[in-house]
């Protein structure tokens, strides 16, 4: 073995120490590595999972119990039949307080293994209940919408088609493309109005009407009205 | 007739041995000379030349010997004689004029090398391999050092059209 080769072998060996958390998962998997330079350890990990056009939302614990230093490791594993966009937003806590929270996001095709990594930082000053883009007082992607739970992960509540928008008085929203609504018409937010895109809207002169926010998400058609799924 | 055929046959039987024991001094020679050695190099060169006088190989070695060891005179003294003896285009007749040349225009052309100088250390095969294998460790050592504590793995989540799950 030449010098360099054994230098190289030193370097792997010392770099190559984190288990792989996606090696006993079959298909596609995404392994999730959760850092931070100002939160030491968590004893709970709840992930905001964004997955094409679903969302979903889960939580992730020691085996054994009690508080783990950072970083950690975990696998989401996925299902997808086409490539699709994975948006993670992560919230560390500690004795069911949140300490830290990132988003990270990638995107990923059938039997694809990803690696993403999230940086834990201190929460925002964000309002319970309020809706927020990614980044605004909120960990996440800058063209999702999210709520914001002051004790929890915040929660995606859908990509915006047409981008997000900051308001510094009211609710981010999601800026609507593809409009003027045709008046009477179903709509979900962002598709033609602005709103929220996991809220069905009415089109009332250009304008939406809250109908319904959808349990699961809110399905935009191209030539009939929107609904819920 | 007979007594002139024994004659001949034992004065050309001491002329292969003259030869064999003049090339066997010329070898001898030969390799002191490269293991700068000039001084019995240049007795194993005589005695060979004393040998076979006419024959012009030992003069070169002479004549290179003696400006090994710094006698000008002798060598080019020697290299005129083997110049004779073999002529302009003899394939070792511009080491030799050039010799002359060399001792004629300095008086001395003593060409042994300084006593060599102490290799540097750069120079040695195990000096390289030490500081390569001193950079190896030094390097392994500040990246465990600064390297991160291996993650703790926690259970992993599926996803599928229905949610999300542990």
């Amino acid at each position: 073995m030449t010098r360099s080769a054994l230098l190289a072998a030193a370097l792997t060996a010392a770099c190559a120490s984190d288990p792989d958390p996606c090696a006993d998962l079959a298909g596609t998997c995404v392994a999730l590595r959760i850092e931070s330079s100002t939160v030491d350890r968590i004893d709970q990990l709840e992930l905001d999972v964004l997955h094409g056009d679903r969302h979903a939302y889960a939580t992730t614990a020691p085996a054994g119990g009690g508080a783990v230093s950072l970083p950690i490791v975990t696998a989401i594993a996925l299902d997808p039949t086409a490539a699709i966009e994975v948006g993670v937003v992560a919230a560390g806590k500690l004795g069911a307080q949140v300490v830290g929270t990132g988003a990270a996001q990638a995107t990923v095709a059938p039997g694809a293994r990803v690696a993403l990594t999230i940086e834990l930082s201190p929460i925002g000053a964000c309002v319970d209940g309020g809706l927020y883009c990614g980044g605004d007082k909120v960990a996440g992607d800058a063209d999702t919408l999210y709520v914001c739970d002051v004790d929890s992960v915040p929660k995606a509540r859908g990509r915006c088609i047409g981008g997000c928008t900051v308001s510094p008085t009211a609710d981010d929203t999601c800026r609507g493309v593809g409009g003027p609504c045709t008046n009477g018409g179903f709509y979900c937010g962002g598709d033609e109005l602005d709103g929220d895109p996991l809220v069905l809207y009415r089109c009332e002169s250009g304008v939406g009407v809250r109908v319904e926010t959808c349990a699961d998400r809110c399905v935009i058609e191209t030539n009939r009205d929107d609904h819920c799924a | 007739m007979a007594s002139i055929l024994v004659a001949a046959a034992a004065i050309a039987a001491r002329a292969d041995t003259v030869e064999a024991t003049a090339l066997f001094h010329l070898d001898r020679g030969v390799a002191a000379f490269h293991r700068g050695d000039y001084v019995t190099a240049q007795r194993e060169f005589t005695a060979a030349h004393d040998l076979v006088p006419e024959r012009a190989n030992p003069y070169r070695w002479l004549a290179l010997t003696a400006a090994q060891l710094g006698d000008c005179p002798t060598a080019r003294v020697h290299a005129d004689a083997f110049l004779i003896r073999v002529g302009p285009d003899d394939a070792r007749a511009a080491e030799l004029v050039r010799l002359r040349e060399l001792c004629h225009r300095t008086g001395a052309t003593r060409v042994t090398a300084a006593p060599p100088r102490a290799r540097p250390l750069y120079t040695r095969w195990w000096f390289w391999t030490g500081v390569a294998g001193a950079a190896a460790l030094a390097t392994t050592a500040v990246v465990l050092a600064t390297a991160d504590d291996p993650a703790t793995a926690l259970p992993p989540i599926r996803c599928d059209a229905t949610g999300c799950r542990p």
